[in-house]
């Protein structure tokens, strides 16, 4: 067992080992030399001075970039091929020997890029991050995702739902949530320390993200705000080391941060170069990659534009809805036609569900309350009539019992003793109960208005159909969704609504 | 008397901030990243691109060079253990290795250390900082960072004598 001074020595040894890469990185100019001629490469005075003086100009003088009439940086070289902007010229042609291959990628933004990179070895793109602001949480957090294989499945330490689980990864506890064969990993112990627990339950809950063909799009949910996604290409062929890179980011909405500038710190760099407007930023990890690096071109479609809003149905189906602009289109009610098992005339029920109390709920109709237990109350109404009320996180479900006929007494008797419901961040979520099955599921977003004056409110309905919706009104969006406006802001946004089933109903 | 009214601290200057640092930040970088040259510039870049978006609030601090270090120092223990995750196994030896295998033996356990003890050894032993200093930088209590650093000496000697008894 070595000693502490020993120990201490082979650090020591280890320290002086580093120091030329340290000094190869500064490039080996004194600290005090900001100016200096261009030199050979496209790397200036000590890529590190360069970037620092960069970075001054940056902030003194704003993130403007000096733009020519066709859009590129002025004075920007015009590189070979289409008009796709490129980075400083290559000192080698690497597409003459070895002709470009179209790589698309799709990011996790759901952006989608196409990257012609040099040959002969294709690139596959193989991981994606994506940095998150979690709220509450002064760091960004970066959430890795992979499919559930390449994770190698890590068995749980803690089960918080059937799609989270707390993990073991990279010697650190970490926060697994699986969608479809993927798994976002987040590791609990963020830059500012560790995430309290009840955090973790909210973003094991409210964490949300599609699997494309492409790989997964739209991360995100309620209190998480994605600042960069990042997809890892590899070569084909290599093993799962890391050993060489090509990733590929964004920050969405805007242009990397580090290709902004005059001239942008990417410039003097020979691992990063900007893309397609300066959008997108490439960093190459192996010697190999960065002879590459400089024949890369990239180019971008066109991208999802509007806000998504996760939307959970009352029948446990799960959706991702874009709607156009960024107007604020809270769940305001759902509702629910429920057939239950029992019933006289086996006829269907109407169940409403609010993002409110119980006793708001019972307010409306001016009800008194009958307890049934803490989160469960008959609601007797003037008129006689009777409705079950469920409330549970921040939700009432209201069931009439008397309507169309009065329920009979032992299925009254289970249905008050187990309805239940699971909300979630993005809606009341499934709607349960002994011998209850929903028929239909409604989820209504926008503003109720005036409850008196229906011709005030403005609302978008989305349903969900056991039959695929044809011939109804309004928008039929994912052959299970349909849209139908109420009110004229629903219906200038209802052409351009998309939707992307995430879990069907029933899960 | 309590100041209602606080005016504005002055703003650093990004760009001397950066000269000063520069050198501290990368010879805590590249340990930490395993003497990977294209991953030191990687986390350097970012913390750069980091720093020019908060620079409105971290320019008024005291010292926005501890700042600056924290948060690259950060980058790379995130960006090592991202790859750790990745790995289903080691990586083969690259062709043409930068580090001799002692220092790359001694790299791997200092990064394999938990967090807090892998910062405090990159500090005091690449970065030539004491530990007092080291526990400025991160800002913590010096008793806490003198815990650290006898932690991690004790844990580097049972991971290297590990390493040799393979």
């Amino acid at each position: 067992m070595p000693t502490t001074a020993e120990v201490e020595a082979r650090l020591r040894r280890t320290a002086a080992a580093c120091e030329p890469i340290v000094e190869d990185l500064l490039g080996a100019v004194p600290p005090d030399a900001a100016v200096a001629p261009v030199p050979r490469r496209p790397r200036r005075t000590g890529w590190l001075v360069a970037a620092a003086l960069v970075v001054a100009v940056a902030v003194a003088g704003g993130l403007a970039v000096d733009r020519d009439e066709g859009g590129k940086p002025a004075g920007d070289v015009e590189t070979a091929g289409p008009a796709i902007a490129g980075g400083p010229p290559p000192t080698t042609d690497p597409a003459a020997a070895n002709p470009a291959l179209d790589t698309p990628v799709t990011l996790a933004d759901g952006t989608e890029a196409v990257l012609a990179i040099p040959g002969p070895e294709r690139w596959t793109p193989r991981f994606v991050d994506v940095d998150v602001a979690l709220d509450g949480v002064e760091h960004p957090v970066e959430v890795s995702l992979a499919t559930m294989e390449a994770l190698d499945d890590p068995p749980a330490e803690e089960v918080l739902s059937d799609r989270a689980r707390i993990v073991e990864a990279g010697g650190e506890r970490a926060l697994l949530v699986e969608v479809d064969g993927w798994g976002a990993v987040l590791g609990l112990a963020s830059d500012g320390g560790d995430l309290p627990d009840e955090r973790v339950e909210e973003v094991a809950r409210d964490l949300t993200f599609r699997v494309t063909a492409g790989g997964p799009v739209h991360v995100g949910g309620t209190g998480i705000a994605v600042r960069e996604v990042r997809t890892l290409l590899t070569r084909e062929g290599d093993t799962m080391g890391m050993e060489a890179t090509l990733t590929v980011a964004r920050v969405p909405g805007r242009p990397h941060p580090i290709c902004v500038g005059d001239p942008p710190v990417s410039e003097a760099s020979r691992t990063q170069r900007c893309v397609a407007d300066d959008v997108l930023l490439l960093s190459a990890r192996g010697s190999r990659t960065q002879t590459i690096l400089p024949g890369v071109e990239g180019a971008i479609g066109a991208t999802a534009t509007g806000e998504q809003h996760p939307v959970s149905f009352p029948d446990g189906t799960e959706a991702v809805v874009t709607i156009p602009g960024d107007d604020p289109w809270p769940v305001v009610v759902a509702l629910a036609w429920v057939a239950i098992e029992g019933d006289a005339e086996r006829g269907v029920r109407q169940v409403r569900l609010f993002p409110e109390s119980a006793i708001e709920t019972a307010a409306r109709t001016g009800s008194t309350m009958e307890e049934v237990d803490d989160l469960r109350w008959v609601a007797h109404a003037p008129d006689g009539t009777r409705r079950l009320l469920v409330q549970e996180g921040g939700w009432t479900a209201e069931l009439e019992l008397d309507d169309p006929v009065p329920l009979p007494d032992g299925v009254l008797a289970d249905l008050v003793r187990t309805m239940d419901l699971e909300p979630t961040a993005a809606g009341p979520g499934p709607l349960t109960g002994q011998g209850l099955v929903v028929t239909y599921a409604d989820v209504r977003l926008g503003d109720l208005g005036d409850p008196d004056r229906p011709e005030t409110q403005d609302v978008l309905g989305l349903s969900v159909d056991l039959d695929p919706c044809t011939g109804s009104p309004g928008r039929c969006l994912a052959g299970e969704v349909r849209a139908t406006p109420f009110g004229t802001r629903a219906g200038e946004v209802l052409d351009g609504l998309t939707a992307e089933v995430v879990r069907p109903p029933g899960r | 008397m309590v100041e209602l009214h606080r005016t504005p601290p002055p703003t650093a200057d990004l760009d001397l901030v950066f000269r000063e640092c520069q050198r501290d930040l990368l010879r805590t970088v590249v340990p930490l990243t395993g003497g990977d040259r294209a991953a030191a510039e990687d986390v350097v870049a970012e913390a750069f691109a980091r720093a020019q978006r908060e620079w409105h609030r971290v320019g008024g601090y005291d010292r926005p060079d501890l700042w600056l270090r924290r948060v690259a120092l950060n980058l790379a223990i995130s960006a090592h253990r991202t790859a750790v995750r990745r790995r289903r196994r080691r990586p083969d030896p690259p062709a043409d290795p930068v580090l001799d295998e002692a220092s790359i033996e001694v790299l791997d356990v200092v990064r394999a250390l938990p967090e807090r003890q892998a910062q405090v050894v990159v500090l005091v032993y690449f970065a030539g900082e004491s530990v007092a200093s080291a526990a400025r930088v991160l800002g913590i209590a010096e008793p806490t960072a003198r815990t650290h650093h006898t932690r991690a000496l004790a844990a580097l000697a049972t991971a290297l004598a590990d390493e040799e008894d393979r």
